[in-house]
């Protein structure tokens, strides 16, 4: 019997595959399920599960004319169930033995890929793949038959109730039927079925939000639902009806979007059939939100893992392997804002998000999708209320100026702002705090679940900015005491002072016997404490602050030990169930697992640590203003040979909540955008992250900036500008007016011009040279260091090019070192370079448009406000504009870089705009000014095109690999080429664009978001990635290979594939036609270990995407020799 | 000048708390010992916090004190009288001294064949047992010594004997560093090699001995064991030099808890009644608390709780009294030399208090009319002169308006206790606790400098000794109060022969002290101790005020008669009227001072008729000034018409009392305010208008006890100038503080508040209080003082920062403080606030009252009267001396 239903799930594999030559979405799918199969044909009872969804894709290209009957007999069971609704989802899940849930999921993912592509293969009506599945009970067996019951329940919205009816049904007619057969599988199955289909049907509806006319139908259909339902029904089949609609319609307009594994390969799919289009890639990396991570056990594997979310994500991390295994991501614009366990049931995460939405997910499943939607207002969830009615959350609800607490009811208002809530003792208590209260409440019979509770509110003085509640068992043997339970809590306040309080309970006496004694005050912060907390057993308190300093309070002894110098100041600590892991969230959007008997690190998750956007509202001059501005750009740029690789200039922290400090950004971060994963991040300036960072008159020692970064095409040499003024505090006293302290931090301002040299061997880029103060000041000022307006990197050889504020371009060569002759060598027979400056060309000023003002006016209407510097394609023409104030044309000056004669100075590029970018593409020279875009073709030296943008900051970005140029427009980007004259694509990111990068060949365009999340933008389905193999989706079921061990199929078809993707580099360079130019034999030695590193994820869900995979593996076959490049 | 106070080095109080006792309770009282020698007494006052009393030492510092109590006696009627409270000290010598508080001398040493006595400890107090009907026994002390030897000593029959040698540990550093009893039988010691050894004095056997162990790193290998007490439940608690405070269990004597409370030494440590508190003190001036709480599983622990920094010195000693419903606070004492007061009970909830260190008794005299300055330390007085306001103005140069002219050293063995300048500027008193000694002073016509002249005194009366002198405003009289607490007089009169010399009378008197009725006490004869003698403006009224309140009083008899003779002795009234019969018997009798009647041109000495109807007051007095009245009787050459003697009546001597009235401004501890006419032996009307409540809620505000006032009396301007550490305030006592309608509000608001107590007779407070500060502002409150409960709806705001016990003093303070009516009259009559005060803006004079805390810290305040200005015109001059610290 196993082995027919193999061969038909074979077949119907197959088939899509055949019939639409659609080879890489369906031949993955059909591998999973070949192996779900395999795996499970082994034990008896697992047999009629899968045969089930194998039936329904038989059936379903078969007949689809037998619809009436089937929803006749449907529809009795429902009626059935809709009855007795009232049974909670939770009692059946609790009877569940976990292994067969696991199982259950391989079915599920099976189904679901089945579904999908059936989905694909067959775009029909929703209706119709329904009839389909009401068919295959008529056809096949009596155990489907709740199946095809179920099929009807999967409408969004339906969703826990009437299980067990179902269930019972289900066993009911199983042991009519199979009688043998154990019932227990089949009722499992029922429900995993029901589970599956619902996660279908809403993967369905997310994709509805890519297609409206998806959406619509399936709107449609769910209203005809309805009206037939009100005439086949009773009334409160009615009603629930309604409700149906009513959650359907909610769920479109909040847009709960999809599962990130199902809803992307579904979209992938999509593209390969159409021709190909620019597409924006899913979001990736992303702030980690100022919420307390959640430790977990992932129920399949036991591996513990850490849930954490960013904005729009909500995130499953694996604290093994240092590694997402599931994430769930809401639509854009929607973001997260509490989240926690369900306290009975611990594998569903209730999810609060800012539209006042929430829901449940099961984060143990994987693709499962939103359970429970239903609008809640709240700001902040916290499960852990034991409680006979309602799924014992305890809510935070915001209002103006104060905070309600919300179960199921509304529990309390309290007077201040809360912010954060927490209950122990099963809910006995439950403590909630915001910056000027703190709120306690204790149930009044802790024997019974009522949720009656004594509410005390305790106004607080000094600001508390975390809370921690641990609830001390006393003796049992004192039998006098009536509530055995104390309550110790510890309180960080601003001031850097733990208040330890013993036991809070006495402040729920009577009138006059209610006390709170006085706190114990740890002291050692000198800044606000941001994250306290007990560990296990309470003899230990953890607490870190700003100082970058994890405390651990030896409450018994008033000893303190520190784990100082972590690279970043602590915003939460978490510690795990069984104590013996830490995880603390700090300030540079990194999450870091210690482990608590060594404080060594065990995992890390380290986000992108783009700087937060900074709200100014200080009023300065237009001028200055302007300059802050230009140094506050992102300095990002993308490693030229690791296409995935992103380099950017970070701060050493970011705070989540005040946007005003104006962080200075000394260090670098390698962000691994395909992977979503931090490499390495170091230091390119001084600073005093992990130091004490005051100056004796207590104001923060300012560490320099960051301002540009640029790579060398071989990415074998880095440059970085880095500029330091004092702080305006230090100057003060020299000053009368604002001008004046503008001018004097100017005097001293610092600027340095730093190359540094990528060292293989430790994995660091190490500094080269280093050059004081490159540029002088504009208008001859003799005092500091001139500003760098623009630093561009030579796109042929090793070279930098820049353009500082005097109005001179530099261009920067190599040059080795040489004494006596004979090239130095350093250490590994490297030679020793040092960078020289090889041609200053100064740019002539523009005329002054007959402005007769003062010397000291036109002095500072010299410094120029914006500098473009772009080099042509083949590094032989330098293209540099300035605009001054002084100026109203701007002039592009084209210089020639091995001469360093201005070969052409051209005006008109502006038309009078100040002009923003410009860059080269083949033979046209791009010019972006305020409102347009330009396109000027430099062989007939006359204007292409001119493209009229919508009015804000603008980015650039060229690719010269296919030819096409981006604009950024605040959120809106539109891709261009040359030759056409309008835009190739347009799309809104509803989400401000802070950087914009070209990404390698035809990587297209890389897009940065002030929220710390990536997306790219590119030419999907072009024709030479057709042939890839598509990987199985990222996280799959591991138990593959963990329960049953690898089967034979599976293996062959690993095999297969890496002999298909060892097999492909040659034909792929070929094609790309870098390297084979060279003809002498240095192709790169690929060694096994960088091959592992990509191949070799250790678990089978962390496996890359296969494009990025097959990347990665021709980046290594296909990266050009390096002596060659360095040449 | 006067020196700066010496530091701090041991604190004891009478009693640690108020339980315990099964009759009646002792009498609390602070000792505070100084670097110098001195033991102040204070008396805390329910956390009103005076210093009642000074025993001047020998310039030895005290390293411990310890107090005492005889067993109770029961008398003849079965009564029980409590045991005498005693107070014994070290002071870096191989004796122990006990200390007679009531002539605030050395009672009596015990020294043995032992070296210098590092600390000492007294015996708990013998507790009946039920079943074993046992003679109540004294407490023992032990007393441990330089060189390891451990003494006991026997306060047994009020005496002071070595009992025997306890131990003698040998070695280097065996030095006993700190003693405490863990019971009546066994003594516990900490040691200089940083052992804690455990005797049992019933065998002198040593029970255990415990070690520290190796020193942190860094630290010396030896710590020495600074302190050590024993809890309640027998834990023994030691502060050691490496800043812990180790917990040992008192049973099996195994080390508790480590505690570290400090960066380095921590010298002293105090534990609460219930043995749940302890705090530490260290050397550098932080105090720590640490707290036993329960842990897992109901597992008692203790943990550091907070610390503060109490001291800008090291805390060197401290003291805790703790009870349930009173005062609960621990005193702490270092190098900066002012007892600091922390809330014990309230840790947190209430403000720490430093305690002035200046002493309560102005060390400045004054002589207005020769504008001198008077003032003195150890056996030195300085006296100096004041410019006059015109003269400094004159000078172009500007110069210091004060003038040392003379410098006293006197030739005595032990410290000046008083000093007395009379108004005139020209005798000046200076009395130890065996001497008396009387200078003229001279203005020399060739420079500035005083001449000064010593006076014979008689030797009965120059070898008294004074603990307090006065003279009389009129130079005549010089009141001396001896260190037993009797009070003699001196007459001064000129020379006959050189008339520009003053002579003392070769007479003295001495006055007798009404024997009133007391309460039986446990300092026996303390509460006797006069504190404050006044004169009256004329001379002819003098008052004595005592610790416990009540005045004695006398008054002049007969007018003055320069004719009569200076000196004339007879036998009292009343010994003439019993032995009239007997004249002959009884005439031999007349040499005996005791019964003579001594009559000074005419006048003589007696009690106040009217003495024993003076009110007691509830507190000692610390102003006792009569109002200044315009002299109206004039000397006569023959002052007493009508007395002639007689053969029959040879002394004849007129029995006039002074006429005129005599009021009486009191002020006490407490700071209440009474005004007495002391002839008639009443309240005064003015009294009766303005009882206490009527001071400005301002002034009752302050928590500085007040040190002495300043009248300016001038025409009808009726000014009183008080004066503490801290302020100054002006109070216009011609006129009411208070009308009447407000006041008689006042009366009967408090009369219902009273009721509501009950028979509470305590005056009413204003807050609430464990003895240390005020309640801490909400901003730098540790918790929070509040909280809003919320029950099925219902809510209530609780304030948290009282404790249910002190609820009933609350209600005073609400029923005092809601009344609007109250504040409304308030407003109408004070000069400060509001729109009455703006209203009395325009016409001078009409503030009832003024303050200002502009001067600090004041040793004294003496007035000044510039002869050259016409009297009326006069305004106070007063020069204001201040201490900085």
């Amino acid at each position: 019997m196993a082995g027919t239903k193999h061969d038909q799930n074979l077949a119907s594999g197959k088939t899509p595959k055949v019939v639409h030559d659609d080879g890489a979405k369906g031949s993955s799918k059909k591998r999973k399920a070949e192996s779900s199969e395999v795996t499970e044909s082994s034990s008896k009872k697992v047999r009629h599960r899968v045969a089930s969804p194998m039936v329904i894709i038989w059936n379903t290209h078969g007949e689809t004319d037998t619809e009436e009957p089937t929803k006749k007999r449907k529809r009795q069971p429902v009626e059935t169930e809709t009855a007795e609704d009232v049974q909670p989802l939770p009692t059946t899940n609790s009877v569940e033995p976990s292994a067969t849930r696991d199982e259950g999921i391989v079915v599920e993912e099976e189904d679901m890929a089945d579904a999908e592509e059936e989905e694909i293969i067959q775009p029909r009506t929703v209706s119709e793949e329904q009839d389909g599945g009401g068919e295959l009970e008529e056809d096949v067996e009596m155990a489907t038959a709740e199946n095809a019951v179920e099929d009807e329940v999967v409408e969004p919205g339906a969703t826990t109730t009437g299980e067990v009816s179902e269930a019972k049904e289900a066993e009911r007619a199983v042991v009519v039927k199979n009688g043998a057969d154990p019932s227990k599988s089949s009722t499992k199955l029922s429900k995993l079925q029901r589970q599956q289909n619902r996660k279908l049907e809403l993967s369905k509806l997310s994709l509805g939000e890519h297609e409206v006319q998806r959406e619509k139908a399936e709107v449609d259909m769910n209203k005809a639902k309805n009206k037939e339902a009100r005439i086949e029904k009773g009334r409160i089949v009615q009603e629930r009806a309604q409700e149906l609609a009513r959650e359907v319609k909610m769920f479109k307009r909040e847009g709960l979007a999809e599962t990130a594994v199902a809803g992307w390969h579904v979209k992938e799919v999509r593209k390969q059939k159409k021709r190909p289009a620019w597409s924006l890639s899913n979001t990736v990396a992303g702030r980690f939100i100022n919420h307390d991570p959640i430790f977990a056990k992932d129920s399949p594997t036991g591996d513990a893992v850490l849930i954490t979310a960013t904005d729009r994500e909500i995130l499953v991390l694996s604290v093994e392997t240092s590694l997402p295994v599931r994430t769930y991501a809401l639509r854009r614009g929607v973001s997260i804002c509490s989240f926690s366990l369900d306290n009975a049931d611990p594998e569903s995460l209730h999810i609060v998000c800012d539209n006042g939405l929430s829901f449940t997910w099961r984060w143990s499943a994987d693709g499962s999708g939103p359970q429970d939607l239903e609008p809640s207002d709240a700001t902040f969830v916290a499960g852990g209320l034991a409680n006979d009615r309602g799924p014992g959350l305890l809510y935070l609800k915001k209002s103006k100026g104060n905070s309600a607490i919300w179960s199921s009811r509304s529990l309390y208002t309290a007077s201040k702002r809360l912010d954060e809530i927490q209950t122990v003792s099963d809910g006995d208590y439950v403590i909630a705090y915001g910056p000027e209260a703190l709120v306690l409440g204790m149930r009044k019979d802790t024997g019974k679940k009522s949720n009656d509770y004594i509410w005390a509110e305790l106004p607080m003085s000094t600001a508390v900015t975390c809370m921690d509640a641990r609830v001390i068992e006393s003796d049992s043997t004192s039998k006098k005491d009536k509530r055995p339970a104390r309550i110790s809590l510890a309180v960080g306040k601003t001031d850097g002072k733990i208040h330890l309080y013993d036991d809070v309970t006495s402040v729920f006496a009577d009138h006059r016997q209610a006390s709170l004694p006085t706190p114990r005050v740890l002291h050692w912060h000198r800044e606000a404490v941001s994250a306290v907390k007990y560990s296990r057993d309470g003899s230990y308190l953890i607490s870190g602050g700003k100082e970058t300093v994890l405390v651990l309070w030896q409450l018994n002894t008033e000893k303190k030990q520190f784990l100082p110098h972590l690279t970043s100041e602590i915003e939460r600590i978490v510690v795990s169930p069984e104590g013996d892991r830490y995880a603390i969230q700090m300030g540079d959007n990194s999450i870091m697992v210690l482990s608590t008997s060594e404080l060594k690190p065990v995992a890390n998750f380290a986000g992108l640590q783009l700087a937060c956007p900074i709200l100014r509202s200080s009023p300065t001059t237009v001028e200055y203003e302007h300059e802050m501005q230009n140094s506050k750009s992102v300095a990002a740029v993308l490693h030229p040979r690791h296409a995935n690789q992103l380099l950017l200039a970070v701060p050493a922290t970011q705070p989540k909540t005040s946007t005003n400090a104006a962080e200075a950004r000394p260090f670098l971060q390698t962000f691994d955008t395909r992977t979503s994963r931090h490499v390495t991040r170091q230091a390119l300036t001084r600073n005093n992250v992990t130091d004490l960072n005051l100056g004796p008159e207590r104001t923060p020692v300012a560490p320099s900036d960051t301002t540009h970064v640029s790579i060398s095409d071989d990415g074998q040499w880095l440059a970085t500008v880095d500029e330091w003024m004092p702080p305006a505090s230090d100057v003060e006293f020299l000053t009368t007016s604002w001008e004046e302290l503008v001018e004097e931090r100017r005097k001293r301002r610092e600027v340095y011009l730093k190359i540094w040299r990528w060292d293989e061997a430790q994995g660091l880029w190490t500094l080269s040279s280093r050059v004081d103060a490159p540029h002088a000041r504009a208008a001859k000022q003799t005092q500091g260091a001139g500003r760098i307006l623009a630093l561009v990197a030579d796109p042929v050889s090793a070279g930098f090019a820049t353009l500082g504020e005097d109005g001179r371009v530099r261009i920067w060569k190599p040059k080795t070192r040489v004494r006596h002759g004979v090239a130095m060598k350093g250490d590994g027979d490297v030679e020793l370079v040092e960078w020289v400056c090889k041609r200053t060309v100064e740019l002539p000023l523009g005329s002054e448009d007959g402005r007769a003002d003062s010397p000291v006016d036109t002095a500072r209407d010299h410094v120029p406000l914006k500098a473009c510097l772009a080099y042509s394609e083949d590094a032989s023409l330098l293209a540099a504009a300035l605009t001054s104030a002084a100026h109203t044309t701007t002039l592009v000056h084209f210089l020639d870089t091995s001469s360093g004669d201005i070969k052409a100075t051209k005006s008109g590029f502006a038309g009078g705009e100040h002009l923003e970018h410009v860059g080269f593409l083949d033979r046209y020279f791009i010019t972006v000014v305020r409102d347009a875009v330009q396109i000027w073709d430099l062989v007939t030296d006359a204007l292409q095109q001119r493209m009229v943008l919508p009015s804000g900051a603008t980015l650039l970005a060229i690719n010269s690999a296919d030819g096409t140029f981006a604009v950024a427009v605040d959120s809106r980007i539109n891709v261009y080429k040359p030759a056409e004259t309008w835009a190739v694509h347009k799309d809104d990111c509803h989400q401000y664009i802070t950087a914009l990068l070209a990404g390698n060949g035809n990587k297209g365009y890389m897009l940065l978001f002030d929220d710390a999340t990536i997306r790219t933008l590119a030419l999907t389905g072009a024709p030479m990635r057709r042939a890839l193999p598509d990987a199985p989706a990222a996280p799959k079921a591991p138990e593959l290979t963990i329960e049953f061990g690898p089967p034979q199929d599976e293996r062959l078809a690993d095999d297969a594939e890496m002999a298909e993707v060892l097999a492909l580099p040659a034909a792929d360079t070929k094609a790309s036609g870098l390297i084979l130019d060279e003809a002498e034999d240095d192709r790169p030695v690929v060694r096994p270990e960088q091959l592992a590193s990509i191949l070799d994820v250790g678990q089978s869900f962390a496996m890359l995407p296969v494009r990025d995979m097959f990347e990665a593996v021709v980046g290594l076959y296909g990266r050009r020799p390096l002596v060659h490049a360095a040449a | 000048m006067w020196e700066p106070t010496s530091a701090i080095s041991a604190l004891a109080f009478s009693r640690s708390s108020d339980s315990g006792y099964n009759g009646a309770i002792p009498t609390l009282r602070l000792a505070v010992g100084r670097a110098n020698g001195d033991i102040e007494i204070w008396n805390p006052l329910k956390g009103q916090w005076v210093q009642e009393t000074v025993c001047l030492g020998d310039g030895k510092s005290v390293d411990g004190l310890a107090w005492t109590q005889d067993p109770d006696e029961a008398d003849n009627e079965g009564n029980v009288l409590p045991g005498q409270q005693r107070l014994f000290s070290i002071a870096s010598s191989p004796a122990v001294t006990e200390w007679d508080l009531a002539s605030s001398e050395p009672k009596r040493r015990s020294t043995g064949n032992f070296s210098e006595v590092w600390c000492f400890a007294a015996q708990p107090r013998w507790k009946t047992s039920k079943n074993v009907q046992d003679e109540p026994r004294s407490q023992d002390m032990v007393a441990g010594c330089g060189d390891g030897t451990l003494v006991l000593l026997s306060t047994a029959d009020n005496d002071l004997q070595f009992k025997r040698f306890l131990a003698r540990v040998a070695g280097k550093r065996a030095r006993c560093m700190c003693i405490a009893y863990q019971n009546r039988d066994v003594v516990v010691a900490g040691f200089a090699d940083s052992m804690i050894r455990i005797y049992d004095t019933r065998n002198n056997s040593q029970v255990r001995g415990m070690s520290l162990g190796v020193g942190l790193p860094g630290a010396p290998k030896n710590a020495f064991i600074w302190t050590i007490k024993v809890l309640p439940n027998g834990d023994i608690v030691s502060g050691d030099s490496n800043g812990e405070v180790r917990i040992w269990d008192g049973r099996n004597h195994s080390l508790v808890q480590r505690l570290t409370g400090h960066d380095n030494d921590c010298l002293d440590l105090v534990t609460s009644a219930d043995g749940h508190t302890i705090l530490s003190g260290s050397i550098d001036g932080r105090m720590s608390i640490y707290k036993q709480t329960l842990g897992e599983g109901g597992r008692k622990s203790w943990a550091k709780h907070s610390h503060r920094r109490a001291h800008s010195g090291e805390v060197k000693a401290m003291a805790a009294f703790d009870t349930k419903n009173g005062l609960s606070v621990v005193v702490s004492g270092g190098s900066d030399a002012a007892p600091v007061l922390t809330p014990l009970r309230e840790y947190g909830k209430e403000n720490s208090r430093a305690l002035s260190s200046l002493p309560q008794e102005p060390k400045v005299v004054g002589a207005p009319r020769a504008r001198l300055i008077a003032s003195w330390w150890d056996k030195e007085v300085s006296i100096c002169r004041i410019a006059r306001q015109s003269e400094i103005d004159d000078v172009s140069q500007p110069q210091r308006p004060r003038k040392l002219v003379a410098k006293l050293s006197l030739d005595v063995k032990q410290a000046i206790r008083s000093v007395s300048i009379s108004a005139d500027g020209k005798l000046l008193a200076a009395a130890t606790a065996s001497e008396v000694k009387v200078f003229q002073l001279r203005r020399r016509t060739d420079s500035d400098a005083l001449a000064v002249r010593k006076i014979h005194t008689p030797q009965e009366f120059a070898s008294l000794g004074a603990r307090l002198l006065s003279f009389s405003s009129d130079t005549k009289w010089l009141a001396a109060v001896t260190p037993d607490n009797e009070v003699h007089l001196a007459r001064f009169a000129a020379n006959p022969e050189q008339p520009k010399q003053l002579r003392c009378l070769p007479h003295t008197v001495e006055l007798d002290r009404r024997h009133s009725k007391r309460a039986p006490s446990t300092l026996h004869e303390y509460d006797r101790t006069l504190v404050r003698l006044a004169f009256a403006s004329d001379s002819s009224v003098l008052v004595a005020g005592d610790v416990s309140g009540y005045l004695d009083s006398w008054v002049l008899e007969g007018h003055e008669d320069l004719t009569a003779i200076a000196v004339d002795i007879t036998k009292r009234d009343s010994d003439k009227a019993s032995s009239k019969d007997g004249s002959d018997a009884g005439s031999d009798s007349s040499d005996d001072d005791d019964d003579a009647l001594v009559i000074f041109y005419g006048q003589h000495w007696t009690d106040n008729p009217a003495g024993h109807l003076l009110p007691k007051l509830d507190s000692a007095p610390l102003v006792l000034t009569f109002r200044p009245t315009v002299p109206t009787a004039q000397t006569l050459t023959n002052g007493n018409p009508g007395v002639h003697s007689t053969r029959h009546n040879p002394h004849a001597h007129s029995h006039a009392l002074p006429t005129g009235e005599h009021r009486l401004w009191v002020m006490t501890a407490r700071h209440e305010m009474y005004e007495c006419d002391v002839l008639a032996g009443r309240l005064s009307d003015w009294s009766r208008r303005n009882p206490t409540a009527a001071l400005p809620a301002d002034f009752r505000q302050i928590k500085d006890r007040v040190r002495d006032a300043v009248w300016d009396v001038v025409g009808q301007r009726q000014r009183l100038w008080l004066y503490g550490t801290s302020w100054v305030v002006m109070l216009d006592v011609g006129g009411d503080l208070m009308d009447a309608e407000s006041v008689a509000l006042t009366r009967k608001r408090r009369r219902k508040a009273k009721d509501v107590v009950g028979d509470s007779r305590e005056p009413k407070r204003l807050k609430p209080s464990s003895g240390a500060g005020d309640l801490v502002e909400s901003e730098r409150s540790l918790g929070p003082q509040s909280l809003t409960r919320t029950e099925n709806g219902h809510r209530a705001n609780i304030d948290l920062t009282r404790s249910e016990q002190n609820a009933d003093e609350d209600e005073d303070v609400e029923v005092d403080s809601d009344l609007p009516a109250l504040q409304l009259a308030r407003l109408r009559s004070n000069g400060s606030k509001g729109e009455a005060a703006r209203r009395d803006q325009g016409t001078e004079g009409q503030r009832k009252w003024w303050c200002t805390f502009k001067y600090r810290p004041i040793l004294g305040m003496v007035p000044l009267e510039d002869a050259t200005i016409p009297e009326e015109d006069r305004m106070l001059e007063v020069a204001i001396v201040e201490r900085p610290l």
